[in-house]
């Protein structure tokens, strides 16, 4: 699966490379994650890595990032299970005003093994806003509203929405730069009106090309 | 009388010293000496003497005027006028030095003057001009003695261009404008401005003065680079330096941060802070290196304006000279320079 992702990405990437007046960037990233569901005794947190593609066209932006992240209960006795989680981001955006970008997308977060936490999927929609700090470097905040929200063990999230912060800096030119993306994931999800929420928080710092 | 005649004495020999160096008739040249000496009888005898030899035209119109002298010097007013008047149709521009001759002469010379038509004085000015700009062109002056139709060519070949018909009496001021009727420009070449001048009856005269005309291109005028006075300000500044970078780096993580706590779902727990902790302290380590950074060059909305404006005025000067040198590229120049008499 993320083979086949990752794969896919380089292929966009440099088919998108091809035409003029538009940017691509590929970066790798490291991973930094803390999970906690249903109750206060269900937390773990972990770290891991990535990948993500983003590109630009006049005023339109595409961004997909893959993660991977190895979560270990926070409590080492607790008898919970470490698991793996898998998780893919794609937006897209068109620019609405200086700085405000309008973005729908889609989440998937797979785990392994199996049902070792909820897997989940949802679309997104919302906004984001980047402020240029200097040349070369920006700084944002990003809200998405979840809908649809999917999960292995069925319910449903009456309210899902994820607040992220962004940065990036590097050389004007835009050939390298060193980025950061933040989420934080509230996922009230219920169960025959059981509440069983889900938060996440996740972090990635890596480095991206340009071309 | 007596002082009339001393009054002579003192004045028209001296005028006529130096001028009669290229006499060579024998009974003029002894009729000069005898009005040297003040031989005013011995004057008339010669110089009617001499007039029925072989002379010259220049040294027949001297015989004349002498004549005139000499009858003006023994009170002979009719018979100086009409010596006067044969020396003035021999030579037309004929002219006596009121200072050196008595104002009773001149008063006879003036009176025959007023009894002949002649053109006197035919002059065409040097004169360089743009052909058919209104009021320029090489000016020509000349007298008429009586009232007469006079009219004025340019004569050059088989061309034959009118400047100028008009009843004339005196002397008559006009410009030549070197145009064709067509209001093309005369060609170059050597053109004789010709003076002819209608009085009553058959009573007719004419003067000519040569004149060199040359042709050339009007020179145009050159594109201006810039506007004189002015020049262009620079597009971009440089902002000076500040911590604005970090301000913004340290907001948005205040609102980022206080929005994952506020949003946090307390039946879960408290969150580590260790992700949020990464991600502040990276926008903040962003803004910092933005603040210690050179601010990036930032257009320099005033005076991108002002070159624009600047340039526009530029472009529209420029339009305006290609505008007046296509008419300076239609147009010539045209130099007309008189020639000397007898030059060639």
């Amino acid at each position: 699966m993320s083979r086949a992702w990752m794969v896919g990405c380089v292929v966009v990437a440099a088919a998108a490379s091809q035409a003029a007046a538009q940017t691509v960037s590929l970066g790798v990233q490291g991973a930094l994650g803390d999970y906690r569901e249903v109750s206060s005794n269900l937390r773990y947190r972990g770290g891991g890595g990535g990948a993500m593609v983003w590109l630009r066209f006049k005023r339109f932006s595409a961004e997909g990032s893959f993660s991977r992240v190895s979560y270990d209960p926070r409590d080492a006795n607790s008898g919970l299970a470490s698991f793996k989680a898998t998780q893919l981001d794609a937006r897209v955006g068109v620019d609405v005003a200086a700085g405000f970008t309008a973005e729908a997308g889609v989440l998937k977060r797979t785990v392994n093994p199996d049902l070792a936490a909820q897997e989940m999927g949802a679309g997104r929609i919302g906004v984001r806003y980047a402020k240029q700090i200097g040349p070369g470097a920006l700084v944002g905040l990003r809200g998405n509203y979840l809908v649809g929200a999917k999960f292995t063990g069925e319910g449903t999230a009456g309210l899902a929405f994820e607040l992220g912060l962004l940065a990036s800096v590097g050389p004007q030119s835009g050939r390298y730069r060193f980025t950061m993306d933040y989420g934080f994931q509230r996922v009230d999800r219920k169960v025959n009106n059981t509440s069983v929420p889900i938060e996440q928080s996740l972090v990635k710092l890596g480095v991206a090309v340009g071309f | 009388m007596r002082h009339f005649v001393l009054g002579l004495m003192l004045l028209v020999p001296a005028a006529l010293v130096g001028q009669d160096s290229g006499i060579q008739n024998a009974t003029l040249r002894r009729a000069i000496r005898a009005y040297e000496s003040l031989d005013f009888p011995q004057v008339i005898v010669l110089g009617r003497a001499s007039l029925r030899e072989r002379l010259t035209a220049p040294e027949r119109a001297r015989a004349e005027e002498l004549l005139g002298f000499a009858f003006s010097a023994t009170n002979q007013p009719d018979s100086a006028i009409a010596a006067f008047r044969e020396a003035i149709l021999l030579d037309p521009d004929r002219q006596l030095d009121p200072r050196r001759v008595s104002p009773r002469i001149t008063g006879y010379f003036n009176a025959a003057l007023g009894q002949v038509l002649v053109v006197r004085q035919v002059r065409v000015d040097s004169a360089r001009f743009i052909s058919g700009t209104p009021g320029t062109g090489a000016p020509i002056r000349f007298t008429v003695t009586t009232p007469a139709r006079v009219r004025t060519r340019a004569i050059s070949g088989q061309t034959v261009l009118l400047i100028d018909s008009s009843i004339v009496a005196g002397t008559l001021n006009l410009r030549w404008t070197g145009t064709t009727p067509t209001g093309d420009p005369v060609r170059a070449g050597r053109w004789s401005i010709v003076v002819e001048a209608f009085g009553a009856g058959q009573n007719t005269f004419s003067a000519s003065q040569e004149a060199q005309v040359t042709v050339g291109a009007v020179d145009t005028l050159p594109h201006l680079t810039a506007m004189p006075g002015y020049t262009e300000l620079p597009e971009t500044e440089i902002p000076p330096q500040s911590g604005r970078p970090l301000g913004i780096a340290l907001l948005y993580t205040g609102v980022a941060g206080a929005g994952a706590l506020a949003l946090n779902n307390g039946d879960l727990g408290t969150a580590t802070g260790r992700e949020i902790g990464v991600a502040a302290v990276a926008a903040l380590v962003a803004g910092f290196v933005m603040t210690l950074k050179k601010p990036a060059p930032r257009p320099a909305l005033g005076n991108i304006q002002y070159n624009q404006l600047l340039r526009e005025q530029l472009a529209r000067r420029n339009a305006e000279i290609a505008q007046q040198n296509t008419q300076l590229r239609r147009q010539v120049q045209i130099t007309v320079v008189p020639i000397a008499r007898g030059a060639r």
